[in-house]
């Protein structure tokens, strides 16, 4: 037989019936039967278990996961109200929302839309405020700050001065332990410098928060707390004995007089 | 024109036309991304000067004289070789937040002197007790939250064998530990996730400037995990399961105390 060259073609590039193709369970076979979880590991979040060690691979991996994981670092106090707003405004609302009660129904809301509020005002205020600062930290700190002076700036030229030794290899176990020390000391002032504005904005935005909040519920999510009536009224008025006073009572005569 | 068979598969064969993907264009690309990031655009950038300037402002005249305020290099000396001082400075904010809550409590003219006094030691008890599993919940993830931080730092070395490394060396010292725990020896270190990092030959490999990247990513793991557990308990458990608990049993002794003042009287 003479192989044309649509027919050489064919058995060349697209295979010969011969070779058949693997069925789905033969392709899959290895997948089909490791599912990734076994009856010893399933269920945990330890890394022992593939398909949640899969997962938190996934995330870790993750190009936002690294920019996050950084701005935590240099933004302390906004990543603090992010989570912050996280919990308590979406999960603390989910779980006041879903836990069991219908009179207090009311009263839920009113939670719900409270945490929301703080949880978006928390953050926006700190983020607003913190951000600049957290800025100017980030410039202070820099290796080759311009910005630096006093006792801080003694401190950045001993630890440059005793990195240069210990790259050299010419540095003594004293001087390593005196850089160990300057740098502890630089870390600790460089979490003093980042977390302290938030103590000095906790009890303005702590105001702020419970002034706005009213304002927010009303307008953003129309909800308006009823001021509960004084104990006084809400007591039910009791049926007055008027039936004395009736006709059939004003006959009836005896008694001690 | 008549195709020949020959013609014919020459024309309609997609092997022959198909393009290949050889990564010639993937310097480029990755040039001009690297170029369109680093440029602002040009609506943002006065407003981003603007900032700059601000920003600069800020470090020279406020934050270059706050880090060497007196009381501030005098705690950070003291508190420079312990562990959990970002631990210390929430707990600090979550103090003056409730604080002032408690005192606005205790001014609230709409309650009554036992009730006020009542629920101001309410909210300081629980604040106290929620600090305390606050701490002890972040110092109980800690390991946990240390292998997934090196699980981390694999991915960000390229490096996967890293964390399995890492966890190898600890779990071996661990296990080592606790016999020479048993023979009342002195226990050995368990491995710096920091130095192993400082000392794979990839981050030798990066620019000072990816470096520093690379380290801060690291040290803003360990940050999350108390930020997440001071979050969880202050802002999440204390409300939803603290709270109203503790202000039934505020209730109800507020209500004995009522009734033996009425037979008292």
């Amino acid at each position: 037989m003479i192989i044309n060259s649509v027919q050489r073609d064919i058995v060349l590039r697209q295979g010969t019936s011969g070779l058949r193709s693997k069925s789905y369970k033969e392709k899959n076979e290895q997948n089909m039967y490791d599912r990734g979880y076994s009856a010893e590991y399933c269920g945990s979040f330890t890394g022992k278990s593939k398909p949640a060690a899969t997962f938190l691979d996934k995330i870790l991996s993750s190009n936002w996961f690294g920019k996050f994981s950084e701005y935590s670092y240099k933004h302390n106090i906004s990543t603090s109200s992010l989570i912050a707003l996280v919990l308590a405004g979406i999960m603390r609302p989910a779980t006041i929302m879903s836990l069991p009660g219908k009179k207090d129904k009311e009263d839920k809301i009113y939670a719900s839309g409270h945490a929301m509020a703080s949880g978006i005002i928390g953050f926006i205020v700190s983020t607003a405020i913190t951000s600049p600062f957290d800025e100017s930290i980030k410039k202070v700190f820099d290796k080759n700050s311009k910005f630096t002076r006093g006792k801080f700036k003694a401190i950045n030229e001993k630890i440059a001065e005793l990195n240069i030794k210990k790259e050299a290899g010419t540095i003594t176990k004293e001087a390593k332990k005196e850089l160990k020390s300057l740098i502890r000391k630089r870390d600790a002032l460089n979490t003093f410098v980042k977390n302290i504005p938030d103590w000095l904005i906790g009890i303005p935005r702590a105001m702020l928060t419970i002034a706005l909040i009213p304002p927010i519920l009303k307008y953003v999510f129309g909800l308006e707390k009823k001021k509960k009536k004084p104990e006084s009224q809400q007591i039910q008025e009791q049926p007055k004995m008027n039936f004395i006073t009736k006709d059939i009572f004003k006959n009836i005569k005896g008694g001690v007089q | 024109m008549a195709l020949s068979p020959l013609n014919y598969n020459n024309y309609n064969n997609y092997n022959n036309n198909r393009q290949t993907f050889n990564g010639k264009g993937l310097d480029k690309a990755e040039k001009l991304m690297s170029q369109s990031g680093s440029q602002t655009s040009g609506l943002f950038a006065p407003l981003e000067k603007q900032y700059d300037k601000f920003t600069d402002a800020i470090a020279d005249k406020f934050t270059s004289r706050f880090v060497n305020f007196g009381p501030l290099t005098w705690l950070s000396e003291k508190l420079k070789n312990t562990n959990n001082l970002l631990q210390h400075c929430l707990t600090v904010g979550a103090v003056l937040t409730s604080g002032l809550y408690m005192q606005r409590t205790y001014t609230n003219k709409d309650l009554d002197e036992d009730r006020r006094n009542t629920l101001v030691v309410n909210q300081g008890l629980t604040l106290i007790l929620s600090t305390i599993g606050a701490y002890a919940l972040d110092k109980y993830i800690k390991s946990w939250w240390e292998n997934v931080t090196a699980r981390f730092a694999g991915h960000l070395l390229n490096d996967q064998d890293f964390y399995t490394k890492f966890k190898n060396q600890k779990d071996a010292i661990i296990a080592e530990n606790k016999k020479l725990k048993a023979q009342k020896a002195e226990l050995k270190p368990l491995p710096d996730l920091e130095k192993l990092i400082t000392k794979h030959s990839y981050f030798k490999s990066l620019s000072e400037e990816n470096a520093t990247s690379l380290i801060n990513k690291t040290k803003g793991m360990g940050l999350l995990r108390t930020m997440i557990v001071f979050g969880f308990v202050y802002r999440y458990f204390v409300p939803v399961v603290v709270t109203k608990p503790a202000n039934k049993l505020c209730d109800m002794y507020l209500q004995k105390k009522k009734e033996q003042n009425t037979q008292k009287a």
